[in-house]
C-alpha cells in the first residue's frame, strides 16, 4: 500500500486536481403524485486527502446523492442529473460496466449498517480477496496476505485467524471496520461513507473516527462523510455542507462553520444540540418539519421555519449560493451575525 | 422515605436451560428515584438498560432483586394488583413507529388506557385531546393514523398515551434516538416542561450522554448488567471516578473542532486503560 | 425560540404558511387504508376479471333459481341429449333437463358448501391458531400436533372419511371439508402471531394494563388479518374443487339437487354423444376456482406492498 499513497500524500501538497467533483446535481424521483425533486443543485468539490462532510437531518437528500454520485440509484424511478467527475472522469452517464470499474478503485463506500452490507455467508477472508483477486489480478495467496495487512490496518487483531471467520462473529463496531478494509482495499482516491457509525455504541464510534482520520493520513486517502450528526463531524472534517430539503444552504470550512454559523438552519442545528457541560436551559429548537419534495414553498424552502425573516425577499425569491466570507458561502437573502 | 422507586439487587437471566450458560441482561442493579427526579440510566448498546426500565414494569420478568413503588411489592403484585400498578407507572418507547398499532388511530390508542382502567367514561374524547394538546399536537391529529405522522409527533402521541392514566412515575426507554436532532430537541423540552407542569418522576434510560444530562439530576451509568457509577449528575460528569466513566464521556462528540482535536489524544490512552475489546 | 415545538397560529410563527393546525411539512393525511387497497386491487387486470367473474358467480348464486330458464330437474325427454341450441344454450341431458339450468342451479350450492366449509375453517383454525401462537409452549405443541395429523392426510382423503363417516349429505359435505381446512388457517393465522406477538405495540399495550382477551381482539387479530383473508380466497377455491369431487363420488350434494361434480360424473357415459353434459359443468368448475385463485394472489399483492411502504415510512427512507 505505500507507494501509491506517498505518491498521493506528495500530489496534496501541491495545487491538486479535485478527486471528486460533483457540479448542479439534482435527483429527482417519479412518484405517484408527481416528480419530487429529492436533491436540488448539488455543488460538491472534494480535493485529495481533504475530509468533507455532507451534514442533514431526514429529507435533506445527502445519503441519495451521494448514491447519485457512485451511481447506485436505480435510474427508474430516479433522475439524475447533472456532472460528476471522478478523478476528472465523468460518471453520470458512464456505462453499467465501467462504473463497476470505478466502484471500489476509485471511489470506495461504506454504508451505515454493517450487518446488511457484509454477505453472511462468506467468510471475511473471501469478502476481501475476492474485489483483491477480480480487480487486481492478485494470486490467491497474495491476496490473502493483502486481506490480513487491511485487517491489521482497522485495528483488528489476530488477523490470520479472523479471515476465516463469518461476519456475525464479529461484533457491530469490528464488522465496521471490516467494512472500512474493504472500501479501501483497492486503494480508492475518495472514500464516501455514509452514517457510518451512527448504528454504534458511542465509544466504538469515537473509535472508529479515530481510525478513519488515522487512515486518512496514511494513505491519503479524501473522504466524504455524511452524518446528520454535527458533534461527530467536528472531529474530523476540514469542510462542511449543510444540506436542507434537497440543497445546500450552507457551505464552510469546519472552525468557521461551528465559530460563526450563518444560515438560520445551520444555527438552529447547533442550537438543538444538548452539549455536555452546558447548562439546562431550554434547547433551542426548530419549529416543524422539512418540506414534502413534491409541495415546497415558493420562495425559500427554509421560511415557514425561519425565526429571522430579515429580508421581505424570502417570501417571493428563492436565495442563491453566495461568499459572505472566503469559503463559506451561505444560502440566504441575509446574514445572520453575532 | 420519599424515594417513588426503589429497587434493589435485581437480576434479569435470559436462557441457561440445558446447561447453556444464562445470558445475564441486568446482574445486580440497585438503584432508588426520588419523587420528582429524573435519574438518567445511561448505558452502551449491551449494558441492560433498557432491559432494566421493562423488568421494573414487568413487561419481562425478573429473575430476582425486588422492586417497589411506592412502598408497593411490585414483584408480588398478582393479576389485578399489576394492572393498578399499570397506572402508576408507564412507559414510553423508543421506536415511536413500533410502538403504536398502525391499525387503531392515534386518538384510539390514546384513549385506550382510559379505556382499559375505565377512567373519564363521561368525556373520554374530552381528555384525548386535552392530551393531544397536552403534548402540543393538533385536536385534528386524534383520528389519523401512525403512519400519517411524522416521527416527533408519534413520538408525542407515546407520551400522551402514557400520561393518560396521570402515572407517577414514567421509564423513557431511549424516547429521542429515533428522531432527527432538531425533533429531538422539541422532545426534551417538551418532557422537561411535562415533569414541572405536571410534578412527574423520570427514569431516562438512553445513551445520548448529552441528552441525559441536559434532563437529570442524576445519573447511573451501567455496563455489562451493573451499574459502575452512580451519583449527582454534574458530579459524574464533572468529576467521574469509574474508568469506564471517563472512557465513554471522553467518546461523546463535542461540536467543538479545537475541542475534538485535543481529546483525540486523551481518547487513546484512555481506551487502553479500560479494556474497550470487542467493539 | 419554541418550547414544545409546534406553532399555533400565535405570534411564534407571524404569517405562517401553515395553516394553523399542522406543522409544515406534515405528512399528508392519507385516503383510507380500504380506498388504498381497493385500488391496488383493481389496477391488476386479472384481479378485475376474477372480481367480474366471481360477481357474476355471485349473483347467479342468488338469483339461480329464478334467473335459470328451466327448472333444474324439468324433463323434456323429447329433446334429449341434444347440443347447444337457442332454446338450450348448454344443451340438454339424457333425461332431457336444460344443462344451463342445472350448471346454475348447482352454481348456487357449490357456493353454499364452498362458504359453509371455509367459514367453519376460518372460525375454528383462525381461533386456534390465535390461541397456539399467543400462548406458545405445550398449549402450541398440543394444538399444532393435532393440526398437523390432519394435514398429513391428502385433502379428498380425509373429507372422504368424515363424510363417510357422518353419512353423505351436503350438510356433512359442509363439515368434512371445513375439518380439512382447518389446519392451514390454524398455521397461517400462528405464524402472523408470533411475529405479531414480538412487535412493540404489543408490549406498550401490556404496558398500560391490557388484559390478553383485548389483546388477542384489538391488537393481535387486526394486524394478522391480511394473511387471512388471502387464504380465505385461495380455500374457497379449494373448497369448491373438494365439494365437486365429494359430489362426483356421491358423497356430497345427493341427486336430485345438481351439483357441478355430480354433472361430471353424469357426463361421464356420454363424453361422445353429449360433450356439453360435461364440459360445460367443468368450464364452469374451471373458471370458478381460477378466479377465487387470481383474486387471492391479487390481494396477498395488494395487501402487501402496503405493508412494505408502511416498513419503509416507519424505517424512515434516508435521504
Amino acid at each position: 500500500m505505500s507507494a501509491p499513497s506517498t505518491s498521493r500524500a506528495a500530489a496534496g501538497q501541491g495545487p491538486a486536481e479535485p478527486v471528486l467533483e460533483v457540479r448542479d446535481l439534482s435527483v429527482t424521483f417519479g412518484t405517484r403524485r408527481g416528480r419530487a425533486p429529492v436533491v436540488v443543485g448539488l455543488d460538491l468539490t472534494v480535493g485529495a486527502g481533504e475530509t468533507v462532510a455532507v451534514v442533514g437531518e431526514s429529507g435533506s437528500g445527502k445519503s441519495v446523492s451521494m448514491l447519485a454520485v457512485v451511481g447506485l440509484l436505480p435510474t427508474p424511478p430516479a433522475v439524475v442529473e447533472g456532472s460528476v467527475r471522478l478523478a476528472g472522469e465523468e460518471v453520470l452517464g458512464a456505462g453499467a460496466e465501467r462504473l463497476r470499474e470505478m466502484r471500489g478503485r476509485e471511489v470506495g463506500m461504506v454504508f451505515q449498517d454493517p450487518m446488511t452490507s457484509l454477505n453472511p455467508v462468506l467468510t471475511i477472508g473471501r469478502q476481501l480477496t475476492e474485489g483483491l483477486e477480480e480487480r487486481l489480478g492478485m494470486g490467491r495467496r497474495e491476496a490473502r496476505e493483502r486481506a490480513a495487512e487491511m485487517l491489521d490496518l482497522v485495528g483488528i487483531r489476530e488477523p490470520q485467524r479472523r479471515l476465516d471467520e463469518y461476519p456475525h462473529q464479529f461484533s457491530g463496531g469490528m464488522r465496521q471496520r471490516v467494512m472500512i478494509a474493504l472500501g479501501l482495499s483497492l486503494d480508492p482516491k475518495v472514500l464516501i461513507a455514509d452514517e457510518p457509525t451512527t448504528a454504534l455504541d458511542v465509544t466504538t464510534q469515537a473509535q472508529i473516527l479515530d481510525l478513519v482520520q488515522d487512515l486518512q493520513s496514511r494513505l491519503g486517502t479524501a473522504v466524504v462523510w455524511v452524518s446528520h450528526d454535527l458533534g461527530v463531524v467536528a472531529g474530523i472534517a476540514d469542510r462542511v455542507l449543510v444540506m436542507y430539503s434537497g440543497e445546500v444552504v450552507e457551505e464552510a470550512g469546519i472552525d468557521a462553520l461551528f465559530a460563526a454559523p450563518r444560515h438560520p438552519y445551520t444555527r438552529g442545528l447547533l442550537g438543538a444540540l444538548p452539549v455536555l457541560g452546558r447548562a439546562r436551559t431550554e434547547l433551542a429548537t426548530i419549529a416543524g418539519l422539512p418540506p414534502d419534495p413534491l409541495d415546497r414553498p415558493p420562495g425559500c424552502w427554509f421560511r415557514p421555519r425561519c425565526p429571522s425573516r430579515l429580508d421581505d425577499r424570502c417570501a417571493s425569491m428563492h436565495p442563491p449560493l453566495h461568499d459572505v466570507a472566503p469559503g463559506h458561502r451561505v444560502r440566504s437573502f441575509y446574514e445572520v451575525s453575532g | 422515605m420519599s424515594a417513588l422507586l426503589v429497587v434493589e439487587d435485581l437480576r434479569v437471566h435470559f436462557g441457561g436451560r440445558r446447561g447453556t450458560e444464562p445470558v445475564k441482561a441486568v446482574d445486580g442493579v440497585s438503584l432508588t428515584v426520588e419523587r420528582g427526579e429524573t435519574l438518567g440510566l445511561v448505558g452502551e448498546s449491551g449494558s441492560g438498560k433498557s432491559t432494566t426500565g421493562l423488568a421494573l414494569l414487568r413487561l419481562l420478568e425478573p429473575t430476582s432483586g425486588s422492586v417497589h413503588l411506592d412502598g408497593t411489592d411490585v414483584r408480588a403484585a398478582g393479576k389485578r394488583e399489576l394492572r393498578g400498578l399499570r397506572r402508576r407507572m408507564a412507559m414510553v418507547f423508543q421506536d415511536p413507529y413500533a410502538s403504536l398499532n398502525p391499525r387503531r388511530t392515534v386518538g384510539a390508542s390514546v384513549a385506550e388506557p382510559l379505556e382499559v382502567h375505565g377512567l373519564h367514561r363521561k368525556d373520554r374524547g374530552g381528555r384525548v385531546r386535552e392530551l393531544f394538546s397536552l403534548v402540543g399536537l393538533p385536536e385534528g391529529f386524534v383520528d389519523r393514523h401512525p403512519h400519517e405522522l411524522s416521527g416527533g409527533q408519534r413520538q408525542r402521541v407515546g407520551i400522551a398515551r402514557a400520561l393518560a392514566v396521570e402515572p407517577d412515575l414514567l421509564v423513557l426507554d431511549e424516547p429521542i434516538a429515533s428522531l432527527d436532532v432538531s425533533v429531538q430537541a422539541q422532545v426534551l423540552n417538551l418532557l422537561v416542561r411535562l415533569q414541572r407542569e405536571l410534578h412527574l418522576t423520570y427514569l431516562f434510560v438512553a445513551h445520548d450522554l448529552a441528552a441525559v444530562q441536559h434532563v437529570s439530576d442524576r445519573v447511573a451509568v451501567m455496563r455489562r448488567g451493573e451499574i459502575v457509577e452512580q451519583g449527582d449528575a454534574a458530579q459524574v460528569y464533572e468529576h467521574p471516578e469509574h474508568p469506564y466513566t471517563q472512557a465513554l464521556l471522553a467518546a461523546v462528540p463535542l461540536p467543538d473542532p479545537a475541542a475534538e482535536r485535543a481529546r483525540r489524544a486523551e481518547r487513546r490512552s484512555l481506551a487502553d486503560a479500560v479494556d474497550l475489546s470487542e467493539q | 425560540m419554541t418550547v414544545g415545538g409546534v406553532p399555533d397560529s400565535g405570534p411564534e410563527q407571524p404569517g405562517a404558511d401553515a395553516g394553523p393546525e399542522t406543522e409544515p411539512g406534515t405528512p399528508p393525511a392519507q385516503a383510507s387504508q380500504r380506498r388504498q387497497v381497493l385500488r391496488a386491487l383493481l389496477s391488476h387486470k386479472l384481479a378485475v376479471f376474477g372480481l367480474v367473474v366471481l360477481a357474476l358467480l355471485l349473483v347467479v348464486g342468488v338469483f339461480g333459481n329464478t334467473l335459470a330458464p328451466y327448472g333444474p330437474n324439468e324433463l323434456d325427454v323429447p329433446n334429449r341429449l341434444t347440443g347447444p341450441s337457442a332454446q338450450h344454450p348448454f344443451g340438454t341431458d339424457e333425461l332431457g333437463r336444460d344443462v344451463l339450468s342445472r350448471v346454475m342451479v348447482a352454481a348456487r350450492l357449490s357456493l353454499l358448501v364452498g362458504a359453509v366449509a371455509v367459514g367453519i375453517a376460518l372460525t375454528l383454525g383462525v381461533t386456534l391458531g390465535l390461541v397456539a401462537g399467543f400462548y406458545g409452549r405445550w398449549v402450541d405443541d398440543a394444538v399444532m400436533r393435532v393440526m398437523d395429523v390432519l394435514f398429513a392426510f391428502p385433502a379428498i382423503l380425509l373429507a372422504i372419511a368424515i363424510v363417510a363417516v357422518l353419512g353423505p349429505n351436503v350438510v356433512n359435505a359442509m363439515i368434512a371439508i371445513g375439518i380439512v381446512y382447518t389446519p392451514i388457517f390454524a398455521r397461517v393465522t400462528r405464524a402472523s402471531v408470533l411475529t405479531v406477538r414480538e412487535e412493540v405495540y404489543v408490549r406498550a399495550a401490556r404496558s398500560i394494563g391490557v388484559g390478553d382477551l383485548r389483546l388477542l381482539r384489538l391488537h393481535i387479530l387486526p394486524n394478522v388479518a391480511a394473511p387471512i383473508i388471502v387464504q380465505t380466497s385461495l380455500s374457497l377455491a379449494f373448497a369448491i374443487l373438494s365439494e365437486t369431487a365429494l359430489s362426483f363420488l356421491g358423497l356430497g350434494v345427493q341427486p336430485p339437487d345438481p351439483s357441478w361434480g355430480r354433472m361430471l360424473f353424469e357426463g361421464r357415459g356420454f363424453v361422445q354423444q353429449a360433450w356439453w353434459m360435461g364440459v360445460f359443468p367443468g368450464a364452469a368448475i374451471f373458471l370458478t376456482v381460477l378466479a377465487f385463485n387470481v383474486v387471492g394472489d391479487a390481494l396477498r399483492d395488494a395487501l402487501d406492498p402496503r405493508q412494505r411502504s408502511a416498513i419503509e415510512a416507519r424505517a424512515g427512507v434516508s435521504s
